[in-house]
């Protein structure tokens, strides 16, 4: 196992210096200058060929890009991410502190996604065929194809502008004020757990399915176990797996998905800031946080991998 | 009701075609998924004839209407059509993700196609790199590509195109590693097979029931990824016709007329349940433990 775990570091590092390359050279080779948009951006003062010169110098975009990327990642490991063109600012803490607001709202609904997608797969299982079951399909099924800033919007029209439950958008931070921090936090995560929620219950629901067809279980049922224990001791554990796997991929398309919903309701986290700092051409943001991305999705499916052999006994890591 | 009193002792054979048949089209779900595909192709492929007005003849006379007999779902703030828009908007979102996912494709399958096969230093480098596209959500790494290259549909269709190409590519190698320890590929190297040949012409066909679900599946999420980028603003500009931007430009009205927003997406909804579903149905019409059982 332990020989697993390190095998995979390795892969993770090659994996996330192949991504740092490409993000960095992606960044410098297409056209699109972010000194010349700063320029053009601040209209009041007018720079002359020398001062564009000098801004560049400061940011190091003057050295050659291979010099630049050693630089870049020699600092990057140390944990100094440079910074900003744009702002000016470190982008370390900034980021950071956006990261607490979409890990949050992220955690969150994966967390809540499953606690609800889960246990319904499970209810649709065993009462195959009622009408529970087809409801369940029916929602899960469209919960799935459900476009989630589509779904934002539709929300957005029912509980703020016609009822005027809810704030049609903005962050604020529990600690600050928890009754409006909840109030907003409400519609952004609703977007987000209907993928986690039809997602697992499908699946949860199918592979349960599957595994009550086979004779271990057909076994317990004749050793006169009752439903609940041959469901949840016998069943679930083989059931589960795949429902393990979606997991990870959940996560992914939340983090996907946020980015979005973040612009939807105008929530200051890393998925806004990335969209801006894309736009912008804010190179030292845009390679932090696809690094922080693509790193927390590796570190996630390195988890995923290693909980197969929680659930699942027989899968041994060599 | 036997009429030949012969018995045969292996069951009824059922060909290939009739039980694929009688799997998809057991599941309601699968065959309105089907219909709702075709009706949207259909809309997609003749727009000019069936939309009732032009998608951007704009009358300044008539924006923002509810509603009516004339409008069937309303005018914008240029006073187009939306249902007009709506129907020239599937064709942007199908023809996209045609183009996508059978670009996407052809890549992928080649590159893992290759990385399976021929193994070693080959499959190390290009699946390492797949493994590195693979680090981000679908919609991030388009989004990204599209950023980098600017909107337009072209460089919509190359950013979806790069970012699918991972999937398809470590489906496909996957796939050819297990098929390729199979006899049939010994035997035929055995009988002097070029690589080639084993590659294209045994390989290829006989992992192709899974990546044809896959790809029909991944047309929903293309269609929807597309959408996404439309929404943000980086994808296809501005004069023609996408359910994503569409979405958007209705926000800043949702109170006044929310059907901008809510028909496009529910277009877009339309069409990603439709290709989920029928994913889903050639899924379970194409499983190979079903074969000859039902």
């Amino acid at each position: 196992m332990l020989t697993f775990i390190i095998r995979r570091l390795i892969l993770a590092v090659i994996i996330l210096t192949i991504v740092s390359f490409f993000v960095f050279f992606a960044m410098r080779l297409l056209p699109g200058d972010p000194i010349l948009l700063i320029v053009t951006a601040t209209s009041v003062r007018e720079y002359n060929q020398q001062q564009i010169e000098q801004l560049r110098h400061e940011h190091g975009l003057d050295k050659p890009l291979i010099v630049q990327y050693v630089d870049f990642t020699g600092k990057a490991l140390r944990g100094d991410f440079g910074v900003s063109i744009f702002d000016h600012r470190p982008v370390r803490p900034e980021i950071m502190k956006r990261a607490v607001i979409s890990v949050y709202i992220g955690i969150a609904s994966w967390i809540i996604g499953h606690i609800i997608g889960i246990p319904l797969g499970i209810i649709a299982a065993m009462r195959r065929g009622t009408w529970l079951d087809n409801l369940v399909v029916f929602l899960s099924n469209i919960g799935i194809t459900v476009p989630s800033f589509w779904l934002g919007m539709i929300l957005v029209y029912l509980f703020s502008l016609r009822l005027g439950w809810l704030p049609t958008m903005g962050f604020t931070s529990p600690f600050d004020d928890f009754w409006l921090s909840t109030k907003q936090v409400i519609m952004p995560l609703a977007c987000l757990v209907v993928n986690p929620i039809s997602g697992s219950s499908r699946q949860m629901r199918s592979s349960l399915l599957e595994v009550m067809h086979q004779d271990y279980i057909r076994t317990a049922w004749s050793k006169g176990l009752r439903e609940r224990v041959v469901v949840f001791k016998h069943a679930l554990r083989n059931g589960i797996i795949p429902v393990v796997t979606l997991a990870g991929v959940h996560l992914s398309i939340i983090i996907g998905g946020a980015v979005i919903i973040e612009m939807v309701f105008n929530i200051p986290g890393m998925g806004r800031l990335l969209v801006t700092s894309i736009i912008n051409k804010d190179y030292p943001y845009v390679q932090c946080i696809i690094l922080l991305i693509a790193s927390s999705i590796v570190l996630i499916n390195l988890l995923v991998d290693l909980a197969y052999g929680w659930f699942d006994p027989r899968v041994r890591f060599d | 009701m036997l009429e030949t009193p012969t018995i045969t002792e292996t069951p009824i054979r059922v060909t290939e075609f009739r039980r694929f048949n009688r799997v998809f089209f057991s599941r309601w779900i699968v065959t309105s998924g089907l219909v709702m595909i075709l009706i949207l192709t259909i809309i997609a492929i003749f727009a000019p004839l069936l939309a009732p007005y032009n998608p951007s003849s704009t009358s300044l006379e008539e924006t923002l209407q509810p509603p009516s007999l004339q409008h069937l779902l309303g005018t914008d703030t240029l006073g187009r059509d939306t249902l007009t828009r709506i129907m020239y908007g599937a064709r942007t979102s199908l023809m996209i993700g045609l183009v996508v996912v059978f670009s996407s494709s052809i890549i992928g399958f080649l590159l893992g196609l290759v990385a399976g096969y021929v193994g070693g230093w080959s499959y190390t480098i290009i699946m390492r790199i797949m493994d590195a596209l693979m680090a981000f959500p679908m919609i991030l790494l388009a989004l990204m590509i599209a950023s980098l290259l600017g909107g337009g549909i072209l460089n919509v269709i190359i950013a979806l195109t790069v970012s699918l190409v991972p999937v398809s590519a470590r489906l496909m190698c996957g796939q050819v590693i297990t098929a390729k320890e199979n006899d049939y590929i010994m035997a035929e190297r055995s009988m002097g097979a070029s690589h080639s040949l084993v590659m294209f012409r045994h390989l290829l066909p006989n992992c192709f029931p899974p990546l044809i679900v896959m790809v029909t599946m991944v047309m929903g999420e293309v269609i929807l990824a597309e959408a996404g980028l439309s929404f943000l603003g980086l994808g296809v500009s501005p004069p023609t016709a996408a359910w994503g931007s569409m979405i958007s430009d209705g926000r800043n009205y949702l109170l006044r007329a929310p059907i901008l927003s809510f028909a496009p997406g529910f277009a877009l909804m339309i069409a990603v349940f439709g290709f989920t579903m029928v994913g889903d149905g050639l899924r379970d019409a194409l499983d190979p433990r079903l074969r000859g059982v039902i």
